[in-house]
């Protein structure tokens, strides 16, 4: 802060520093010299020798002066009621927008339960399903040397030896 | 309703309207209420509430660039009586007409400063809040606040004394 009053110094930083540490008063009309002797000694001594200090404390305390007359708008007696309205309404809004979503969200844990058990129950399904089929093809082709879904294998894919090779 | 009216006040130090300043406070409660499982714990719930508020203000504003605002302060004679009777309809409790002349010159005196400025300095003049407060509930350095401030009473005193000069 010191940069605004024109000079670089920490005594300066300092009492504005107490400046605006000091409590809004329950008094009105409070001068520079009164605003003065609540500032700490070593504060109050610099006052004594800054003139840009001094006229800072000045305008903070015209300004709290002028500001003492400043009344903020008070609620209307059915401020309270009128927000609880408000409140009750958006509420009831939501809970129609989203009906269906909240009945979802509420049984979700069970959809999911309900979701994993149709899954066990398919899949074991399928598997028995399967292994039924490859019984089924046992029985049709005679004697399967391999498990295979093709078949039994063909003679051209044996390997056999030719008879001039033999000893 | 605890920080009722201190909402009331940080909206008020932006908005100046009575009406808007109570949609808005309206506006944030419902906002608080909806989203309090996202309030992080680390700041103070008062903190995280004035923030709402701020940038509802700041919403507000950016909606209504293209409808400047009416400050009470530029008002005629007539149209303030207007504002009162709506005032006294409103709360019940009816403004005296030197409580209403010390606030339009309260208004007067502050339209020299932005929005910003002017929240800022209702925030720590009126209301007491710290520097680091305000800087965390306008998303600013504590710095800037406190050159913010500085200037704003400059421009303050320096227009109060003008005034005063002109009443001489």
């Amino acid at each position: 802060m010191g940069k605004l009053f024109g000079r670089e110094n920490e005594s300066c930083e300092r009492f504005q520093e107490a400046l605006e540490a000091l409590p809004v008063p329950g008094t009105r009309g409070q001068s520079a010299e009164e605003w003065r002797a609540e500032l700490p000694a070593e504060d109050a001594s610099h006052w004594e020798a800054c003139g840009s200090c001094r006229m800072a404390l000045e305008e903070f305390a015209e300004t709290r002066n002028a500001l003492a007359d400043w009344s903020s708008p008070e609620p209307g007696p059915w401020f309270a009621k009128r927000v609880m309205a408000a409140i009750d309404a958006k509420e009831r809004e939501e809970e129609a927008s989203d009906g269906v979503w909240i009945y979802v969200r509420r049984l979700a844990p069970r959809i999911v339960a309900v979701c994993a058990l149709l899954l066990v129950l398919g899949g074991s399904w399928a598997v028995q399903q399967r292994s039924r089929d490859l019984s089924s093809l046992e029985g049709k082709g005679g004697d399967v040397v391999f498990d295979s879904l093709w078949g039994p294998t063909l003679y051209d894919d044996s390997l056999s030896v030719p008879a001039e090779v033999r000893p | 309703m605890r920080h009722q009216n201190r909402v009331f006040a940080v909206a008020g130090g932006i908005l100046r309207n009575r009406e808007d300043v109570e949609d808005i406070a309206q506006q944030v409660f419902l906002k608080a209420y909806f989203s309090i499982k996202r309030f992080d714990q680390r700041a103070a719930f008062s903190t995280w509430l004035y923030k709402i508020t701020v940038n509802e203000c700041w919403d507000l504003l950016r909606k209504r660039k293209v409808r400047p605002l009416v400050v009470e302060a530029d008002l005629s004679e007539e149209q303030a009586q207007v504002y009162q009777a709506s005032s006294e309809q409103s709360d019940g409790k009816p403004d005296t007409s030197e409580q209403l002349a010390a606030r339009q010159q309260v208004d007067e005196l502050m339209s020299c400063l932005d929005e910003r400025d002017r929240a800022m300095l209702v925030m720590k003049e009126v209301q007491g809040f710290s520097v680091e407060e305000i800087a965390e509930i306008m998303e600013i350095n504590a710095n800037t606040v406190k050159v913010r401030l500085f200037r704003a009473r400059q421009k303050i005193t320096e227009r109060a004394r003008r005034r005063k000069g002109l009443l001489r």
